[in-house]
């Protein structure tokens, strides 16, 4: 037969488990961070595609008057377009927090890119060096997006 | 120039790993590779510019989206150091969900 200490502790556990359970559980499952969004894969994809043909051909082009900024106008314009609605829909989703600062500098090094090559391309050493840096960006935010579908 | 890359390359890494403490181990593969990528660049930057083959102006810009691509890989190793957090509260979940259904008496779980 049970005591009523053991009935009150019964209880006091099963409004504890309840509570810490209920808060922390969605669907059955711990949620820290945002899901994995097809839409952002996508669209980060094709970004970075335009980013590498772009870099592709300024290396063929450096030290050339082909090279000059004012010849790839329409590039920057483009990917500031593609860079702005990607924000706005990673801003969109709950817990994205690490996703929308990846994105958020991305946009200022595609900035600064527009800096760099204002100055001028002088040599394919330095295409190559930012190609380098905007792949390495680019992989590590699709790593972290693709990591999201948790083996799903 | 004197610098090498194991000279810089220790210290990112050691700063990274104080930083992420105990979730090291499950990312330390990612970010030794990523950060060996980095520590090349800054090398190159200082060999372009005492090439003169960039302008200092551009070298400072190179270096602010040198800054920005290791923020953005801290960030994904970040990232996984959450998700394997909540692979394993989920796990922990998971194996107590039996015996907290029971004890609730409705499926919770």
């Amino acid at each position: 037969m049970e005591t009523a200490k053991q009935t009150i502790y019964r209880n006091v556990m099963r409004y504890l488990l309840a509570l810490v359970l209920a808060l922390s559980a969605s669907a059955c499952t711990v949620r820290l961070i945002a899901d994995y969004d097809a839409a952002t894969d996508k669209a980060v994809t094709a970004l970075q595609r335009e980013v590498e043909t772009f870099f592709v051909k300024l290396a063929n082009t450096a030290g050339t008057t082909a090279a000059d900024y004012s010849r790839h106008r329409d590039f920057y314009e483009r990917i500031k377009v593609d860079i702005a609605a990607i924000e706005v829909r990673v801003a969109a989703k709950p817990r994205n927090e690490l996703t929308l600062e990846q994105i958020k500098l991305l946009r200022d090094s595609l900035s600064k890119l527009e800096e760099i090559h204002k100055e001028g391309i002088r040599d394919s050493k330095l295409v190559e060096h930012l190609r380098g840096q905007f792949n390495t960006a680019f992989v590590a935010i699709l790593k972290l997006e693709l990591t999201k579908q948790r083996g799903e | 120039m004197n610098l090498n890359l194991q000279e810089i390359l220790n210290p990112m890494l050691s700063a990274a790993q104080k930083e992420l403490g105990n979730k090291w181990p499950d990312v330390k593969d990612y970010a030794d590779a990523e950060f060996k990528k980095l520590g090349e660049s800054l090398l190159s930057i200082a060999a372009m510019r005492a090439e003169n083959k960039i302008t200092e102006r551009q070298a400072e810009l190179l270096f602010d989206i040198q800054r920005n691509t290791a923020r953005t890989v801290m960030l994904t190793v970040e990232g996984l150091g959450i998700l394997a957090v909540e692979g394993a509260i989920n796990a922990a979940l998971g194996a107590v969900k039996g015996s907290v259904n029971t004890a609730l008496g409705w499926t919770l779980l």
